[in-house]
């Protein structure tokens, strides 16, 4: 029987933004950026309608902060605790992003003399000083949220 | 210059958002003190820089993550009429969730 | 066969991707056991392995150089020419070739580059001139004159060779086919950067779209996997930044390139169109 040829679809799809190989360490703030972003935007519709039921009916609002508000339950203090995690990174790897795609800190073109230097090697600086100053509020908010830091004591 | 137009307003918005929602944050959980009873968020939206500040963070903030969904929907979504389609439902869905946190930002205010 | 440069040093397995179009529906991989000698390129070893144990492995090469393009796939999980990889130096002991991704497979490890070239092609990869007839003129009168730092401002992408290893490692591109890619990106920014070239104002209207330089999220991959140290990331952020300066009305007239007649004497050419003499060492 005659075969038609056909050509093997190599997509790797979304696959492709997790699995990336052995790729470079920009690639997978890439990846955490965009599933805090995500992550963010879906919180946020369920936010704004519940932080709209004050308006609406005072007693749902109590009712409703009382069940899923980190006092009530370890287990959701845990997931708020995640949320202000994901908001820490996304603030200050959109920040570094905000510079970078603006065109500062990735260098001027120059003469491709090997070994090449690239703007990877030129913004990486700029780029952990944005990832310590988000680890600094990642350990403040250990402590405000399990050590009795913060609003949660 | 139209798509330029919106990815620069996305990266406003991301940027005014980096105050807003740090603060937002801050004032949540880490600065300390009890959560907001309704009469002590009623009171504080007495004051007009409340509601003000409330309702530029609800506008950057649904416009930036329904930019950034778009981007995301646009990989997988490529011809004109899907296209447009996810902007029309992006753009409702923006609107109807901004009408709505308007109206709880403001009516304590007015109330 | 001709291999004897060097002496082997140890044996290193090779797990290939293997697709044929004509039989298979699924990829698999074969496995070859080959004795790598300093100095020996992942090609170099192909190249042995369909001379001595299996003659219907196939891929693309050419120049084996480093030059043409052709034998860009994925090694041990980073696109890289295959031709300027060396086995030793990868330092495992089983390496692991595949076709580039995001590229549909013809066979084993040749893909099919079509969607590069369309976008290639799509951003006008050549000098555009608002007088044609300067292209057309079969017997040049004028030529350009372009200091060493006005070459330096687009020298860097030029030396793209359009091997597809920056749209192989590139999140954006293995989601979206139609996002126009590093490599075009970065070909749209060298030539608006070149003095020569009047077209900036229709490149910057085919970039800015949103399949265009707005989906690239600077994972910098491209720049990454570049075997050229092309850079791409970089050139699309300025792609980003003048597109931004436009929109708000602030960006800076384009340098045009100052025309000479053709073989004017060089004390006739202002002094910085003069490139710095070159001296060659002489062997010791
Ligand atoms: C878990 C952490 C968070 C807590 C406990 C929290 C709590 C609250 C509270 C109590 C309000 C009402 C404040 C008032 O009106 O005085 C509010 C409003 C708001 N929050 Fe949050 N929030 C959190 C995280 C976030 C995040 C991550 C975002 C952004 C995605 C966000 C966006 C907003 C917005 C836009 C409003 C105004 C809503 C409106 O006016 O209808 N919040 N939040
Ligand atoms: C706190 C301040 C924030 C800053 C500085 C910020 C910054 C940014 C920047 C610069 C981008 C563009 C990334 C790129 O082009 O690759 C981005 C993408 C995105 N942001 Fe934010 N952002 C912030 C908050 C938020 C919030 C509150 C949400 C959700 C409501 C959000 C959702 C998203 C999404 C969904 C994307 C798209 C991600 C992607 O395409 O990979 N961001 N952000
Ligand atoms: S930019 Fe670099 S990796 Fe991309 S096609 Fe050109 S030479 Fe290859
Ligand atoms: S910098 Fe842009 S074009 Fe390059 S790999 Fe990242 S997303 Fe793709
Ligand atoms: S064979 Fe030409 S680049 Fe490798």
């Amino acid at each position: 029987m005659e075969r038609k040829k056909r050509h093997y679809p190599n997509f790797p799809g979304v696959v492709g933004w997790i699995y990336g190989g052995n790729l470079n360490f920009e690639r997978v703030l890439f990846l955490l950026h965009r599933i805090t972003g995500l992550a963010l935007i879906f919180y946020l519709f369920a936010h704004i309608i519940v932080v709209g039921f004050r308006a609406y009916s005072p007693q749902m609002w109590e009712m409703v902060m009382g069940r899923i508000s980190g006092h009530a339950n370890p287990v959701i203090l845990f997931f708020e605790w995640l949320l202000v995690l994901a908001v820490i990174f996304h603030m200050f790897n959109g920040m570094r992003l905000i510079f970078l795609e603006l065109g500062f800190f990735v260098g001027k073109p120059s003469r491709p003399v090997y070994p090449y230097r690239t703007s990877i090697d030129r913004q990486r600086i700029f780029t952990w000083i944005m990832m310590i100053l988000a680890s600094i509020f990642v350990i403040w908010s250990i402590f405000a949220f399990f050590m009795g830091g913060g609003s949660h004591a | 210059m139209r798509e330029g137009r919106l990815w620069l307003l996305h990266l406003i918005a991301g940027f005014l958002m980096f105050f807003l929602l740090g603060s937002h944050i801050f004032f949540m959980h880490m600065a300390g003190g009890e959560p907001l009873s309704v009469e002590e968020t009623f009171a504080r939206a007495k004051n007009i820089a409340f509601p003000l500040m409330y309702t530029i963070f609800v506008a950057a903030a649904l416009y930036h993550g329904l930019y950034g969904l778009r981007g995301i929907l646009f990989e997988r979504f490529h011809t004109p009429f899907s296209q447009k389609v996810i902007n029309w439902l992006l753009s409702f869905l923006g609107t109807v969730w901004f009408l709505y946190a308007l109206a709880t930002t403001w009516i304590p205010f007015f109330k | 066969m001709g291999y004897d440069m060097g002496k082997p040093v140890k044996k290193v397995k090779f797990r290939v991707f293997r697709y044929d179009p004509e039989r298979d529906d699924k990829p698999h991989y074969s496995e070859y056991t080959i004795e790598a000698w300093k100095g020996m390129s992942v090609l170099d070893a192909l190249n042995e392995i369909k001379a001595d144990q299996d003659p219907t492995l196939s891929w693309r090469q050419s120049c084996r150089m480093g030059v043409c393009g052709s034998c860009a796939m994925v090694i041990n999980g980073k696109p890289a020419l295959a031709c300027q990889t060396q086995v030793l130096k990868l330092d495992t002991d089983v390496i692991t070739i595949e076709p580039l991704k995001s590229f549909p497979v013809i066979k084993d490890l040749a893909p099919d580059l079509q969607n590069l070239f369309r976008h290639h092609t799509h951003v006008k990869p050549y000098i555009i001139r608002e007088n044609e007839e300067e292209l057309t003129e079969e017997e040049p009168t004028e030529e350009f004159l372009q200091s060493p730092e006005e070459l330096e401002a687009f020298l860097q992408f030029s030396y793209c060779i359009k091997c597809g290893a920056c749209v192989s490692a590139c999140p954006v591109s293995q989601s979206d086919p139609e996002f126009y890619g590093p490599q075009a990106l970065a070909q749209a920014f060298r030539y608006i950067s070149d003095t020569r070239d009047e077209g900036e104002e229709i490149r910057y209207a085919i970039v800015d779209n949103p399949q265009g330089c707005w989906r690239c999220h600077f994972a910098q991959s491209c720049t990454f996997v570049c075997p050229k140290g092309v850079d791409p990331a970089m050139a699309i952020q300025y792609l980003k930044r003048d597109l931004v300066l436009m929109s708000l009305g602030m960006k800076k007239e384009k340098k045009r390139a100052q025309k000479a007649p053709l073989g004017a004497p060089t004390d006739k050419v202002p002094e910085k169109y003069i490139p710095p003499e070159f001296t060659i060492a002489k062997p010791e």
